[in-house]
């Protein structure tokens, strides 16, 4: 028996997790037995019945996005933890490192996340508005929520069994090399960091001129070049470390948890692209798009500024 | 309606209807309380160790040759000593005495009094003591456990112990180790060196093991090779290997513990789950009730939800309350065992009150949520029925 699958907040999360994915299993089969007999133009009794079906899908899913949420919060917290049983790891990252798939599952998760609540954003618009405009899209949108979170499930589990209690790790020594690496078309770190401004700048435009197709793909652009320079550039002006590059220990009690805030307003500014989009581009869908990516950046380059201002050079 | 005055709806039928609600939260608290003592004791247990750990030497060497564990030659000490890094190295003399009719094991530990202990907690004792009045004649000083024992059996104010060269050795009871210690030193006895070598039959010139501190615990690695590489039938125990170790048993028996819980659980949700499919009499009548005055099917499921969730939520709460009062005020009789183990001498430790988020966070996890899981579904059922029949 593996000893890092008998821990208590182990065994919890892969019991509540598959407690979750068993309830969502139900309602994939309502949602199947849905698709298959609904018709939008009969006004019989089968499509009130249907309706009422309906409801238990959004019910699961609210519930278990609570449950993702707090799960989420466990993970993070549990392989912190594990992280003193497995030899060379010095905190979660090296744990996330050492099992498979382990970073795939923690973005896995965040998806997650993030589409749950678009989802019962879709919900709220669906009831609200005349002839369930988008019932189908709220459909096929569940089966795909479903299968991620099963892929999710099934990471996790084999994540944790593959963790192992004799092998060192290599932890921060990937995460601490020198050597410059190139990222995206050979860029230097500097070059991304520049690149993640103008960024920020192009989204305030697209938002601005309500350009959706414009601003979807430059947020998808923008989560990834703020993935890395959160991890190669800002967190290291957190920590004021040069050498620290850890997209994790920001989480951290000693970072006085400003992890949460910078992911949470990320979520945020990602699920209002995400909900602008798809919906009618409202004046206050846009000042919130404005805001939550105003805000994220400003709290990474908090740190960074301070520091010039301070000291007077970079790291 | 607005928020405030739905809640206010809501905690009025609370009250009302408590009936309703009273066995699953009886019973949900009961279990509730079970489960958080063993977190909490086992954390409580697992924080007091740690600490401790804090005193102990970087890295105890012993002799270890062919599977057996010998006693370890004393002028390995000089040697270690002129390790750069080190500042401080400690031959020390322990065993267990064993008291045959009884099968119990003491622990035997022999210090000279005029040296600096490696050990913190030994040095504090050291301090406390009138060093030239402990000497004048066989004296030793003992855990509340070995004192229990001694009493029982009439030894009262000495104890006649028979080293393996056949002599005889009376030694004093001089006084006893304070309380709060017990966890360490039930069954300690701490004598002078010279005695406790007679006693235990190690030869001069060895020693039991030996401790070694470090000037710069960043030095540890390096130390840690050379310590390897001075001799090859030695065992190097080192502060991390320990706590490792302790994490480890500890997490092993929570986690046997919680693994037998979640069976318990997933039987109290199925009872819950069939408790919420035989639809009484008077939830169908305030659903009528609700739905007649314009509430809409999802409004309603909301509601019985919150409502489920506040009886859990306030279970949960009292749960953990009692296991606080069980541990930490009543110290966890009969659950202490489990975790400390009954075998040898018994042990009545107080537990400090230590309580991590993470247990909290464990227990929110494994009963609030699924709790609110297996209502999902019945209550879906109950609230989608068709009207006109329900009122028939």
């Amino acid at each position: 028996m593996n000893e890092i699958l008998i821990s208590p907040q182990v065994s919890l999360e892969l019991f509540l997790s598959s407690l979750v994915l068993l309830f969502l299993s139900f309602a994939l089969y309502h949602t199947l037995y849905i698709l298959l007999r609904y018709d939008k133009n009969a006004t019989n009794a089968l499509q009130y019945e249907l309706e009422k079906r309906s409801l238990l899908t959004t019910t699961i899913i609210k519930v278990a996005l609570l449950i993702s949420i707090f799960l989420f919060i466990l993970f993070v917290l549990s392989i912190d933890t594990l992280a003193e049983l497995i030899p060379g790891a010095m905190c979660g990252a090296g744990v996330v490192n050492s099992g498979i798939y382990g970073s795939l599952l923690i973005a896995l998760k965040f998806i997650v996340i993030v589409l749950a609540i678009f989802w019962i954003q879709v919900d709220e618009e669906d009831q609200k508005a005349k002839g369930f405009p988008y019932f189908s899209l709220k459909m096929y949108l569940y089966i795909f929520l479903y299968l991620l979170i099963a892929l999710s499930w099934f990471l996790e589990l084999n994540f944790f069994m593959s963790l192992s209690v004799e092998e060192p790790v290599l932890c921060c020594s990937n995460l601490y090399t020198s050597q410059t690496t190139s990222f995206m078309l050979g860029m230097s770190i500097e070059e991304i960091v520049v690149a993640f401004y103008i960024t920020y700048l192009f989204i305030l435009l697209a938002t601005y001129l309500k350009k959706k197709v414009f601003l979807s793909l430059l947020s998808i652009l923008f989560l990834y070049l703020s993935y890395i320079t959160i991890v190669y550039f800002f967190s290291t002006y957190i920590y004021e470390l040069p050498t620290h590059k850890c997209p994790y220990c920001i989480l951290a009690k000693e970072y006085y948890f400003i992890g949460y805030f910078i992911y949470g307003v990320l979520v945020m500014a990602n699920y209002y692209v995400l909900y602008g989009v798809v919906f009618s581009f409202k004046e206050h869908t846009k000042s919130k798009i404005i805001t939550a990516y105003t805000l994220f950046v400003v709290l990474v380059s908090f740190k960074y500024i301070y520091y010039f201002l301070s000291n007077n050079l970079f790291l | 309606m607005s928020m405030l005055s739905r809640l206010n709806f809501l905690l009025l039928l609370l009250l009302n209807y408590k009936k309703r609600y009273i066995a699953t939260f009886l019973l949900s608290s009961g279990l509730i309380a079970i489960l958080a003592s063993v977190l909490f004791l086992s954390s409580s247990i697992q924080e007091e160790l740690m600490s401790t750990l804090e005193n102990q030497a970087d890295f105890t060497v012993q002799h270890y040759k062919s599977g057996h564990l010998l006693n370890t030659p004393e002028k390995w000490v000089e040697e270690y000593l002129d390790i750069p890094g080190v500042s401080k190295v400690q031959g020390r003399i322990y065993g267990t005495h064993y008291y045959e009719p009884k099968e119990q094991h003491f622990m035997l530990v022999g210090l000279d009094m005029y040296d600096v202990q490696i050990v913190k907690g030994m040095q504090k004792l050291i301090n406390t003591l009138d060093i030239e009045k402990f000497l004048e004649r066989k004296n030793m000083i003992i855990g509340s456990g070995v004192k229990d024992f001694f009493d029982k059996y009439h030894y009262r104010k000495y104890y006649i112990f028979r080293p393996p060269d056949r002599t005889k050795e009376k030694v004093y009871i001089y006084k006893e180790f304070p309380k709060g210690s017990d966890l360490l030193t039930n069954d300690m006895i701490v004598m002078d060196m010279p005695l406790a070598r007679k006693i235990l039959g190690i030869e001069k010139g060895y020693v039991s093991d030996i401790v070694i501190e470090l000037s710069n615990p960043d030095e540890y690695q390096k130390v840690y090779e050379k310590l390897i590489v001075s001799h090859f039938d030695t065992r190097i125990i080192t502060k991390k290997d320990i706590a490792k170790h302790y994490t480890k048993l500890f997490n092993y028996k929570g986690g046997v513990f919680m693994a037998l819980y979640i069976f318990a659980i997933v039987t109290f949700l199925l009872l819950l789950y069939q408790r919420y499919s035989m639809v009484e009499s008077l939830d169908l009548k305030e659903i009528v009730i609700l739905r007649s005055t314009g509430w809409s099917i999802e409004q309603i499921i909301s509601f019985k939800l919150v409502e489920n969730f506040i009886v859990v939520l306030s279970a949960y709460l009292i749960g953990v309350i009692l296991a606080y009062i069980y541990v930490f005020f009543l110290d966890a009789p009969l659950l202490r065992d489990i975790f400390l183990g009954s075998a040898n001498l018994s042990i009545h430790p107080q537990f400090m009150p230590y309580i991590k988020p993470l247990d909290l966070l464990i227990l929110f996890g494994i009963f609030v949520l699924p709790f609110l899981l297996a209502v999902v579904i019945p209550v879906w059922k109950l609230c989608v029925k068709d009207m006109s029949e329900m009122i028939r």
